[in-house]
């Protein structure tokens, strides 16, 4: 099978080793992973905040730089969920553009769910030492209903013990533009998400989306707390040659 | 005073003073989770929730959709069963039509149910202008009369306020020091005695509707207490104040929708109290009112149907998307400025009200879509909230955008360099721009305008040295069976 | 003062508007309430249902086969709280305990009105003085739902829709045979019973699950605020 990775801007730019594991997993699952060069941003930023006009320029963008894939897998739920919910929507007023949109939403996949429900894979071989906490990213689980997907594939993680996180499904605050527009409501948040990452006591967290990763992680950084959050993508692509 | 209905100081300042007060965390904490987690319990005895859901909003969607159709069956029945149907285009009309009947009933004293559509229109305040005593008799609302405030939370109006704080507003009332210690039952009887009298005084009650059955002209009210038994049986007079959208076409979908509505609003299976009213007493009944009058509200309504909002006019009023809300959670309902709060206020005020004196509220929201979750009638809030973002951005058809220019301006760019990949090498930039201010490859404080709330809280990565992009040829030439994982652990954290 | 908003008015504004758009997308399934299709569970099973749901909602549930043994469960409640005033509904499932109680030497007073009387306004007022002051009322019920634990009460002559709410204590005389297992088939039997022609032949159609409750004062449950704080409901059947 081929798919047309789509990195999303966040990964590609902050967190290119998420990308890069990505790739690794599915390789390892005998995928072969292609990069279509013209990607840049799917526009959820502008869409989010109201600028629909620009959106569908980047949305026309997008379209025409995947149409040729067989199937496109992001490690990003929300820059999927856009792709697969948000995209046909916003070209209601022009059907040939709609449709195009809509053909390109069936095949678009965030990664767990392209592991678990399209390759049928829970066990990807992966090793990973200690105790794992796990955050809901909250546009693959309510949109695209990714929820038990990651959690089979890390319950298949030798070494892994997967410890429950209070309210997983809480949002952790990040929300895009909401972050810096209204920093004080989003702190507050996640402040609350950090208690409860601490108060489940796992070392490391792991979510699906870089939207949480940049966010969580640098609140922990900044409060200087021994835990650490990751992309699934980075616990599965690692195993014991990795250590070598 | 602040101009009823709306707030008297901007969204950054009641959001603030919300995030400072320390019992309004600890009470929405206790309140939203429990609401929160009653509905999850009673959801798991619902069986097929997602078929109670779709059949609950298609009730309402039928009733919505043919919302003239509807009302013009509901008020004939209303009439045939011998009750007055009134009409008001705005609040100032409702306020005056409600005057009117009080005026003829010469009523002194009038007692209320919960309704937040009265609220919506500031009935109290046109009553008591006009001399007359209005109570209300929901604990809650009543506490929040006794304090001067509006409610905070659409079913738990006094949700903000502490126990302590209750036993205060009551010595006031009592005019005897209630010990700050008393408990919730000592003060439950308080007010049982304070209120009891006055339900009996009363000539006029003024109740809500919940769902108004147009089949058979009937007004059904919901209550836990008992109050809008009492509001509806005991005065001469009992007023019913709906907004037009709150009618359903039959008994049948009224027990669809009722089941879905109890069990979103607080996880009972059904409310304490259930009270169907069809008209005022026939000759021979043993007690009840001897006129019934039921107002229908515009106020807006009607404005709305015909957008792409229409969905926010199925809304039953529970709260669930309140409960469920984290935003609402951190800033309660005061923050929110208006008479509805939470993620349908941050949706309703603007459109109700005034839109640019409520235009922050559809950004106090991540998106989340747990409210989208919550909503038993299935309400795409979150999509409702970026559609407002779009009005504000890009102007309602020919109107002139609300966004600053500099926001406008920003997007623009921001499109362009994302629609260029030659342009589209925001890590380059964005970089060397915060490289001067990073420590490693984080940066703890950036003096810069938009990242400034963002650092208050957490560091900001430096954007990759090398992004996926430019790994790609490298990665791409890696041999397939020997895929050594380079910088394992890059993603944690750095001592 | 500016003209009154016309029915016609009102009524063409919300026509234009709901003309004016129409959904875009797929609003969702159009899906209508389905009639109760299930057969009738047992009595049986209908009884032991109502016990759970309204034990499990605060009320009491008390069993007696006969007439002797129900007027024995009513003295011990008023006995155990010390009542001594008691209003009893001319519900039929209610009535008959009247005299009974005031042979105990309880000070009983029926209320509502006998079928076919007109009740003056002083009459009225009169029984309201009565039911304000009592202790207890004896009531029957209409109608019960065994998925919630629910009474019905419908307002007629027999039955004051306050009569039931005033006094801090509700005793209910409950006939199995008035039990439906859920809303949809009550809704279905009381269109049946009492709406003609789209007409309902009464005012009010009262739901009472549990006792008087609410969770205002820091979401905590707190019971008898207006209403009675104690509902029990004695069911006509043996124990299970």
């Amino acid at each position: 099978m081929r798919v047309a990775l789509f990195i999303s801007c966040l990964t590609d730019n902050f967190f290119p080793q998420v990308g890069e594991d990505t790739v690794r997993v599915l390789r390892r699952l005998g995928v072969e992973v292609t990069f279509p060069r013209g990607q840049t941003c799917c526009g959820q930023p502008a869409f989010n905040s109201g600028f629909h006009r620009d959106t569908q320029e980047l949305a026309r963008h997008f379209i025409q730089v995947f149409e040729g894939s067989e199937a496109i897998v992001t490690p990003a739920g929300s820059c999927a969920t856009m792709v697969r919910k948000e995209y046909p929507a916003l070209f209601h007023h022009d059907p040939r553009w709609q449709r195009r949109a809509a053909a390109l939403a069936e095949r678009t996949y965030e990664l767990s769910e392209f592991l678990v429900d399209v390759l049928g894979v829970e066990d990807v071989g992966a090793t990973w030492q200690g105790r794992v906490s796990y955050h809901d990213a909250c546009h693959a689980l309510r949109s695209l209903g990714v929820r038990e997907q990651p959690r089979r594939l890390l319950s298949h993680v030798r070494g892994l013990e997967l410890v429950d996180l209070t309210r997983s499904d809480w949002c952790c605050g990040f929300g895009g533009s909401f972050a810096v527009r209204m920093p004080g409501i989003s702190g507050a948040m996640l402040q609350e998400k950090i208690t409860r990452i601490a108060a489940a006591g796992a070392p490391t967290v792991v979510t699906t989306d870089a939207g949480c990763i940049m966010n969580i992680g640098g609140g922990l950084r900044k409060l200087g707390l021994p835990f650490q959050i990751v992309h699934l993508a980075t616990v599965l692509a690692h195993h014991e040659a990795s250590h070598g | 005073m602040a101009e009823h209905g709306y707030p008297s100081q901007p969204f950054h300042v009641r959001v603030r003073e919300a995030l400072a007060k320390p019992s309004l965390g600890q009470a929405l904490d206790r309140a939203t989770q429990r609401f929160y987690f009653g509905r999850i319990l009673t959801w798991k005895e619902l069986g097929d929730f997602q078929t109670a859901r779709h059949t609950a909003r298609a009730a309402r969607r039928r009733a919505v959709d043919h919302l003239d159709e509807y009302l013009t069956r509901l008020a004939e029945n209303v009439a045939a069963n011998g009750g007055h149907v009134h009409w008001a285009a705005d609040a100032a009309e409702a306020n005056a039509i409600v005057l009117d009947i009080c005026r003829q009933a010469n009523a002194r004293v009038v007692t209320k149910s919960k309704s937040m559509l009265t609220e919506e229109i500031a009935l109290n305040d046109a009553l008591e202008a006009a001399g007359i005593t209005v109570v209300e008799t929901d604990l809650g609302e009543w506490i929040i009369q006794l304090a001067g405030e509006t409610p905070s939370h659409i079913i738990a109006p006094a949700i903000h306020k502490t126990k302590a704080e209750v036993a205060e507003l009551f010595s006031r009332v009592l005019g005897r020091p209630v010990p700050a210690d008393a408990s919730i039952p000592e003060l439950t009887l308080i007010a049982r005695e304070q209120l009891r009298q006055r339900f009996l005084d009363a000539d006029v009650g003024i109740s809500g509707v919940n769902f108004a059955i147009a089949e058979t002209g009937t007004v059904s009210i919901v209550t836990n207490e008992g109050n809008g038994r009492y509001v509806t049986g005991l005065p001469r007079v009992h007023i019913a104040m709906m907004g037009a959208e709150k009618v359903i076409g039959t008994w049948e979908e009224w027990a669809a929708t009722l089941k879905m509505l109890t069990r979103s609003a607080t996880g009972q299976l059904i409310s304490s109290y259930v009270s169907t009213v069809s008209g005022p007493r026939r000759a021979a009944e043993a007690d009840g009112p001897e006129e019934f009058h039921l107002v229908i509200l515009d106020n807006g309504r009607s404005r709305i149907l015909g957008t792409t909002f229409r969905e926010s006019l199925l809304c039953i009023r529970c709260a669930a998307c309140l409960n469920a809300c984290p935003v609402y959670h951190e800033i309660g309902g005061h923050a929110y400025g208006g008479v509805y709060t939470g993620p349908i206020g941050a949706v309703l005020s603007p459109l109700l009200f005034d839109f640019d004196r409520f235009k922050e509220l559809p950004h106090a929201s991540s998106l989340c879509g747990a409210c989208r979750d919550a909503c038993p009638v299935e309400i795409d809030l979150p999509r409702m909230l970026v559609e407002l973002r779009r009005i504000e951005a890009e102007g309602e058809d020919g109107e002139r955008p609300h966004a600053p220019w500099t926001e406008r301006a920003i997007f623009a760019l921001y499109r362009l360099g994302a629609q260029t990949p030659a342009l589209y090498n925001l890590a380059a930039w964005g970089r060397a721009l915060l490289k001067p201010f990073a420590k490693g490859e984080q940066v703890p404080d950036a003096p810069l305008p938009v990242l400034d709330g963002w650092t208050r809280y957490r560091d900001f990565p430096l954007p990759a040295a090398e992004p996926f992009h430019a790994r790609w040829e490298r990665l791409a030439s890696e041999p397939v069976g020997d895929m050594k994982r380079r910088d394992a652990g890059t993603q944690r954290k750095k001592d | 003062m500016a003209e009154r908003t016309t029915g016609t008015q009102f009524l063409q504004r919300v026509q234009q508007a709901r003309r004016a758009w129409h959904w875009p997308w797929n609003p969702g399934p159009d899906l209508r309430p389905a009639p109760p299709m299930d057969p009738m569970p047992s009595i049986d099973k209908l009884v032991a249902q109502f016990a759970m749901t309204l034990t499990a909602v605060g009320g009491y549930v008390r069993w007696a086969e006969t007439d002797a043994a129900t007027l024995a469960a009513i003295v011990e409640i008023l006995e155990s709280r010390a009542a001594r005033s008691i209003i009893v509904t001319r519900h039929p499932d209610a009535l008959g305990y009247a005299p009974r109680l005031a042979d105990a030497g309880y000070d009983v007073t029926l209320v509502g009105f006998e079928l076919g009387t007109t009740p003056s306004a002083s009459e009225r007022r009169a029984q309201r003085e009565v039911m304000v002051r009592a202790d207890v009322v004896l009531s029957g019920a209409d109608y019960a739902i065994a998925e919630t634990g629910t009474l019905a009460m419908l307002a007629g002559p027999h039955n004051p829709r306050v009569a039931t709410l005033l006094p801090p204590i509700h005793i209910a005389v409950l006939d199995p045979a008035r039990l439906l297992p859920s809303m949809p088939h009550l809704v279905a039997r009381f269109k049946a019973d009492h709406v003609h022609d789209g007409r309902p032949d009464i005012s009010g159609l009262t739901f009472i699950t549990g006792p008087s409750r609410t969770g205002d004062i820091e979401q905590t449950l707190s019971v008898g605020v207006h209403g009675p704080g104690e509902v029990t409901v004695i069911l006509r059947h043996r124990a299970p």
